[in-house]
């Protein structure tokens, strides 16, 4: 029971008090490039996710093995191969979304996110412990992107996971889905965030 | 001096580690992603020409630089067209077009399978919108801004010019190439063709 409360407890944090976008500012990179609909910013927090599952758990295996001097490197080996058989997967099985991902997919190897856990988390804790953590940050992720891409979405194309939702005759505003929009976006939010932490 | 040892073998054995589960994974892999990549074409050139039942891939012709290939369009036995795949330089990168062509040269339709455009502006060239007005024109194409006055022009989509050149230089190139392949492979047959009537005349 100990147990199952700890881990509830990686989950409240890492969605809401210490989200690794909203609060971490970690993985930035990814977070503003491909959040221009719900549904990329779900698939690439998916994506991540799974690559830090993956990841956290390894790396916490061969944390014992690993000289402090060479953790760097081995940390990005580790991640740079899972990296890319997620991307040699979804190009065989789901080219959709290998299509609208494109260039990112090999970005997860320097989100920061993920080294951050490795360094942090993963090469101090037992591998169950660091797969717990890489799933809880990676959902984490996935939710504060997918929020993201929604608002953007809404606000550029008028659609919701690709399906209509305003009325067509509201005015798209197209610098929503361009880079200044993600900027824009995130800011907002952190600001409202931060306003609302204040207050307590 | 140890220490180096030890640290270097430790890389040494999670690159290999790495390296071998890498292969592993691409074999598994390789045939799918294959097949992928030829259903991705084959419905694209299905939509292009709907009538086709069959396309066959030209491998026996040298290609010019940006033509990646040529396929032959089948209906039954007789030909019915041709889709030439070509690419261009865009705004945001290579875009990647099918131009169908019918047996005169004249632009069936078109269909952009790749590109790295702004979503919104560049990237509605893979609309239906923009990809019609291509329908049953006769290249070369120049890109207008506004409406476009003759049969050769392309009105270019707001904001994305750039975008629209490509496309059109895509289309022009695809077109160019299709002339001089049409006139070497009917050359080609003619050739073939002669041969065999005069092997049947000399056979008796």
């Amino acid at each position: 029971m100990a147990k199952f409360n700890k881990y509830k407890e990686y989950f409240s944090q890492a969605l809401i008090s210490n989200n690794p976008v909203f609060f971490q500012a970690l993985g930035m990179c990814p977070t503003l490039g491909v959040t221009s609909t719900a549904i990329n910013g779900f698939g690439m927090g998916m994506a991540t996710a799974t690559v830090l599952v993956a990841s956290n758990f390894f790396i916490s295996l061969i944390r014992k093995i690993v000289p402090a001097e060479v953790r760097i490197p081995s940390f990005i080996v580790v991640i740079a191969t899972f990296v890319t058989i997620i991307q040699f997967i979804l190009k065989a099985y789901v080219p959709s979304l290998d299509a609208s991902l494109g260039l990112f997919i090999p970005l997860i190897v320097v989100n920061c996110l993920i080294l951050a856990r490795a360094e942090s988390f993963a090469s101090k804790n037992n591998p169950i412990d660091s797969l717990f953590d890489g799933l809880a940050m990676g959902l984490g992720f996935t939710f504060a992107l997918t929020v993201l891409g929604a608002i953007r979405e809404l606000l550029g194309s008028g659609t919701l996971f690709n399906m209509q939702v305003l009325p067509e005759l509201f005015p798209n505003t197209i610098m929503m889905i361009l880079p200044p929009g993600a900027f824009l976006t995130l800011g907002f939010i952190l600001a409202f965030i931060n306003y609302k932490r204040r207050d307590k | 001096m140890n220490n180096i040892i030890k640290n270097a073998s430790v890389l040494f054995i999670i690159s290999l580690v790495a390296g071998l589960s890498l292969a592993l994974v691409f074999t598994i892999t390789e045939e799918p992603i294959k097949e992928q990549n030829i259903k991705i074409q084959n419905e694209s050139m299905r939509t292009l020409i709907r009538d086709a039942d069959n396309f066959k891939l030209d491998e026996s012709y040298t290609l010019p630089n940006d033509i990646k290939a040529v396929f032959t369009a089948f209906s039954g036995d007789s030909i019915i067209g041709y889709v030439v795949s070509s690419s261009s330089m865009g705004y945001g990168g290579p875009v990647d077009v099918f131009t169908a062509f019918d047996t005169n040269a004249n632009i069936i339709n078109i269909d952009i399978v790749g590109h790295a455009e702004t979503p919104g502006l560049g990237a509605l060239a893979d609309g239906d919108d923009f990809k019609n007005n291509f329908k049953g024109l006769t290249a070369p194409l120049s890109v207008v801004k506004g409406l476009p006055s003759t049969d050769t022009e392309i009105e270019a989509i707001t904001s994305s010019t750039i975008t629209t050149k490509a496309v059109v230089d895509a289309v022009n190139l695809s077109s160019d190439f299709i002339n001089s392949y049409l006139a070497s492979v009917v050359s080609n047959s003619f050739d073939s063709l002669t041969k065999i009537i005069i092997k049947e005349v000399s056979n008796g």
